[in-house]
């Protein structure tokens, strides 16, 4: 028989930075896939469960509509996800949803829900969190196999940086309505 | 997109939605007869079958759980049993039940999904599950808690939700703790009773009065509601082993499509598979909820209508939370995780139900343990022609419709079967052709 170690239970994609049992409240969410620049939302939630950062549950999701199991309690959502527009690549959008620039788009299979689809169908629901923050990192290449390219290497890091600085500057700012929403 | 002259109109409905995956319809008609039905799938082949040969058993599960996001674990299920059946391997009790609870976590998780966001806003003319979820807020809510649960639970038999990574050749790699499965419990418990209020929900939807004799076809077991193994029976008397599965069904290549299409042998009858067929066929093995709310809802077995297949599948998630919480309550993690085996040379099959139905591998594999022959017919392959018919049969009855109505009508029916075009091979495209 072929040897094989134990993969999955202990590599859950769920990269938490607290405990299970804590109420979360700041969730961020990778999406993407592994595939070309379409890794940037995965390749920026790792690099954010490496910083380790407080009162943050960070995960990685292959298709939207995955967010709706993650929603509980969560008081702050950040969604970040390659995107494809007609910037230059690396372009670093931020936007509070809902905005006009993120319009629900077709609503198709489960396999084709777009975030937006899961953003509106939550937004229904009553099951977003107050604020909900969308980053997009204009993506370059996306072929299927791809490998990351070079260049979006580098746009991890700053788009993480970004992540962290409002995360942190929301606790600074805010510190007295953080602890309430703590207890 | 519709365009109309004298001699023919050409209809296309760019997207069939609330499908999984992409496809096309072209509907041909003469005046007042249909003479063509083609659900074409022009997806590229994915060739999963070629891609196994030559890899090692072990990369099969891995490999074929990537032919679906929405039901990994049935392409998984089938392919490790067959690798078993080939090189001789035979699984402990408590392995085989952790396997069926797996299981019932995909049904849940496939079923809720597609009942209450692809499925449920047929019935109230809404064009998306937005559109039902501002009008049902509760049980769309309800169907999503119960989705998660599903959910959760193949992340602990799994490894995760998607793509799961802990079923092996054997066994599993890892079984998970008694505290992992214990915790769950209380969800499942909620959620048996939201699957209950749930079928009796959708047993009150309007459903067309659209009736077929089909031929069920789904696994029979004697001493439970079959799901990862049995006998292949159908509704017309037929009793087969599964490796008897190819002397009765035979794949077969249309052109209008790069998906095969199934067919019965002799005669290329089409037939039924899924939560319809396997209720119609074994309703007696349904878990004890799901058997007194089938008698509340005045469900007859059989029912031949294929609009509440719904109702078959609100069925079904009671029996997948009721026999999932008694899985869950008696579990005691003993003996290994993987039965230890040689590799060897082999020929092996299995047939196990799928969310959408009957899904059937077959594996030759060499003595240093490679994938020689892979061979893989999904639920939707098997169910393509019957939609076909179905839509034969349906459309003279409303061809004096508009066009855009005929293609809606058209959807609702091919969603009965919630097929997932992505297995079989993505949007369905409608086209009508009247001349």
């Amino acid at each position: 028989m072929m040897n094989r170690s134990a993969p999955g239970i202990s590599e859950n994609p769920v990269a938490s930075t607290r405990n299970l049992n804590e109420t979360p409240s700041i969730l961020i969410v990778g999406v993407g896939s592994s595939h070309g620049d379409d890794q940037l939302g995965w390749l920026v939630a790792k690099e954010l469960t490496r910083r380790s950062l407080d009162n943050c549950e960070v995960r990685i999701a292959s298709t939207p509509i995955e967010l709706l199991d993650w929603l509980d309690q969560c008081t702050v959502l950040h969604l970040v996800d390659a995107c494809q527009g007609d910037g230059v690549p690396g372009t670093i959008g931020r936007w509070n949803w809902p905005c006009p620039e993120i319009q629900v788009g077709r609503w198709s299979g489960t396999h084709d829900f777009d975030l937006s689809g899961v953003l509106a169908l939550a937004n229904q629901l009553d099951q977003l969190p107050a604020q909900v923050v969308v980053w997009g990192v204009q993506r370059g290449s996306n072929q299927v196999g791809d490998l990351i390219s070079e260049e979006a290497v580098n746009w991890i890091k700053l788009t993480a940086d970004k992540i962290q600085n409002e995360v942190d500057a929301a606790k600074t700012l805010f510190g007295k309505e953080w602890r309430e929403i703590d207890r | 997109m519709i365009d109309s002259n004298d001699a023919q109109r050409k209809i296309h409905v760019p997207i069939l939605t609330r499908v999984e995956g992409e496809g096309s319809l072209l509907v041909k008609i003469d005046g007042n007869v249909v003479r063509d039905v083609q659900l074409a799938i022009y997806e590229p082949p994915r060739l999963f079958e070629a891609m196994l040969r030559g890899r090692p058993f072990d990369d099969v599960a891995d490999f074929t759980a990537r032919i679906c996001g929405i039901c990994p674990i049935a392409y998984q299920m089938t392919a490790v049993q067959a690798l078993e059946n080939a090189m001789g391997v035979s699984v402990s009790p408590e392995i085989r039940k952790l396997r069926r609870l797996m299981y019932c976590g995909e049904w849940i998780e496939s079923h809720v999904l597609h009942m209450h966001l692809l499925h449920a806003p047929d019935f109230f003319s809404c064009d998306s599950g937005i559109e039902l979820a501002r009008r049902f807020p509760d049980e769309v809510k309800r169907g999503l808690r119960m989705k998660k649960f599903g959910n959760r639970l193949l992340e602990v038999l799994g490894g995760r939700a998607i793509h799961p990574v802990n079923l092996a050749v054997g066994g599993y790699y890892r079984l998970p703790r008694r505290e992992e499965l214990a915790a769950l419990i209380p969800d499942f418990e909620w959620a048996l009773q939201a699957a209950i209020e749930t079928a009796k929900w959708v047993a009150q939807f309007p459903f067309p009065d659209f009736q077929v004799n089909y031929d069920y076809v789904a696994l029979s077991h004697p001493d439970e509601y079959a799901i990862i193994d049995g006998r292949v029976i159908c509704s017309d008397g037929m009793d087969i082993a599964i490796e008897d599965y190819e002397q009765h069904f035979v794949e077969e290549q249309v052109p209008h499509s790069t998906a095969l299409q199934s067919h019965r042998i002799p005669g290329r009858r089409p037939y039924f598979v899924g939560p319809l067929a396997r209720v119609n066929l074994s309703r007696h093995q349904l878990s004890p909820s799901a058997q007194r709310v089938a008698d509340e809802i005045g469900w007859e077995t059989p029912c031949h209508n294929p609009y509440k297949g719904i109702v078959a599948r609100a069925l079904e998630v009671i029996h997948a939370f009721e026999e999932g919480l008694e899985i869950l309550r008696s579990y005691r993690p003993t003996g290994e995780a993987r039965t230890k085996f040689e590799v060897c040379e082999g020929h092996g099959t299995s047939v196990t139900e799928a969310p959408r139905g009957l899904i059937y591998h077959r594996y030759h594999t060499g003595a240093d343990g490679k994938i020689i022959f892979a061979k893989i017919v999904p639920p939707t392959s098997q169910n393509q022609a019957q939609i076909e018919s179905d839509l034969h049969r349906m459309l003279p009855g409303i061809l004096s419709s508009e066009d855009d109505k005929i293609a809606l009508q058209c959807e609702r029916l091919i969603r009965n079967y919630d097929p997932c075009i992505s297995c079989s091979t993505h949007f369905l495209k409608l086209r009508i052709e009247r001349s």
